[in-house]
């Protein structure tokens, strides 16, 4: 079924726009004992598997491109490869799934074929995004705790024992959204992280700026996360969005 | 009203593919809310941008959204019909896959704002 032909009052695939062109829809096929109770983050691998969150009974379901269920990484818990408040799956690919557990701070590791639980590791704060460097993840929190600020670092997991390294990472200051109202980083967050040429690209969810941070260059024999701090090369640059909209105070530029 | 980025991701020719939502409260006691939601294309050289593409979602309850590549996705779970033949009570997910054509765009210049030294800090 496309898009465009759903007749229950679901969305409709656009007519007349000139950017987005409805490619497929498909329904999940969810049964009796798995089910999304209610989504909390959404994934996509390269080999199109389709991972979604449920807040409701903390775990991970893994769907085919056909909606079909495939497997369930974690549960409800405090033991080992489980969740006490599952958070965003901040990054996949085909050797592993990353998901943030909120409720205890940390990241669980799970092998994507099996969907074996691999490792943890104390997350700094509430991870929200990651990307995956070879066999390291780095990974982007916030602590809304600790100052409210970002940290990026960088996991490094032992597919086999489940240790993971931190490394040094860098942080970043929360955007005037944020510190004008307290509620915001627990609510949004930081939204996105992604590798950009020599750097980073960060994205805070309440504001409108696009972060593009360059840490590597010059410095990366040192540490591949310290930022390029002299002034001749600025750490970072504040791509501002274009609104079409009006906007609220809490995206203002 | 307030805006919210949800989604971030590359698209295939390096740029910058974001999901808004431009969020409304419908119930403080509930917190409740409803959106609308738009796509922008930021360039690979961060120098131009195709702004605020409306994606159509049913505005009940707020989706889930993941940008993977030049798709955008969109996961909303919805109360089925009583003509669906579903249980009552029993709530359906359905994915929308969009693929982005940029060919189309009128790209607006962006403007950077002054690099901040002080935002940075190394641990």
């Amino acid at each position: 079924m496309g898009a465009c032909e759903s007749s229950q009052g679901v969305p409709r695939g656009p007519s007349d726009s000139p950017l987005l062109v409805a490619a497929e829809s498909l329904r999940l096929r969810e049964s009796d004992s798995l089910y999304i109770g209610r989504i909390g983050g959404l994934y996509t691998s390269r080999s199109g598997d389709l991972y979604v969150s449920d807040l409701f009974l903390d775990r991970v379901l893994e769907f085919d491109a056909a909606g079909r269920i495939v497997r369930v990484f974690g549960q409800k818990g405090h033991g080992p490869g489980e969740s006490a408040d599952v958070g965003s799956i901040v990054a996949a690919n085909d050797s592993a799934v990353a998901v943030a557990d909120w409720g205890s701070g940390t990241l669980n590791i799970y092998a994507s074929r099996g969907g074996r639980y691999l490792g943890s590791a104390y997350a700094r704060g509430r991870a929200t995004s990651a990307f995956f460097e070879g066999d390291s993840l780095v990974v982007g929190s916030i602590r809304s705790t600790e100052g409210a600020r970002i940290d990026l670092y960088r996991l490094t997991y032992a597919p086999v024992t489940g240790e993971a390294e931190w490394k040094r990472g860098f942080e970043l200051g929360l955007p005037p959204a944020y510190s004008s109202n307290s509620t915001v980083s627990g609510l949004y967050g930081l939204v996105s992280v992604l590798p950009w040429r020599d750097g980073y690209v960060v994205a805070f969810a309440a504001d409108s700026l696009i972060r593009v941070c360059r840490d590597r260059g010059s410095c990366s024999s040192r540490s591949p996360f310290r930022p390029v701090c002299d002034a001749a090369s600025p750490p970072i640059s504040l791509i501002a969005l274009p609104w079409k909209h009006g906007r609220s105070a809490s995206c203002s530029r | 009203m307030t805006s919210v980025l949800v989604a971030l991701g590359r698209g295939t020719d390096g740029s910058l593919v974001a999901v808004y939502f431009d969020e409304t409260l419908t119930s403080k006691s509930a917190r409740t809310a409803r959106a609308d939601v738009f796509v922008s294309v930021v360039s690979a050289n961060l120098k131009k941008a195709c702004v605020d593409l409306r994606i159509p979602v049913d505005t009940v309850s707020l989706p889930e959204v993941h940008v993977a590549g030049d798709t955008v996705l969109v996961v909303q779970q919805t109360l089925p019909s009583r003509a669906s033949g579903r249980a009552a009570g029993e709530p359906e997910t359905d994915v929308w896959k969009y693929a982005i054509d940029t060919s189309g765009c009128r790209w607006l210049p962006l403007r950077r704002s002054a690099p901040t030294r002080a935002a940075v800090n190394s641990r």
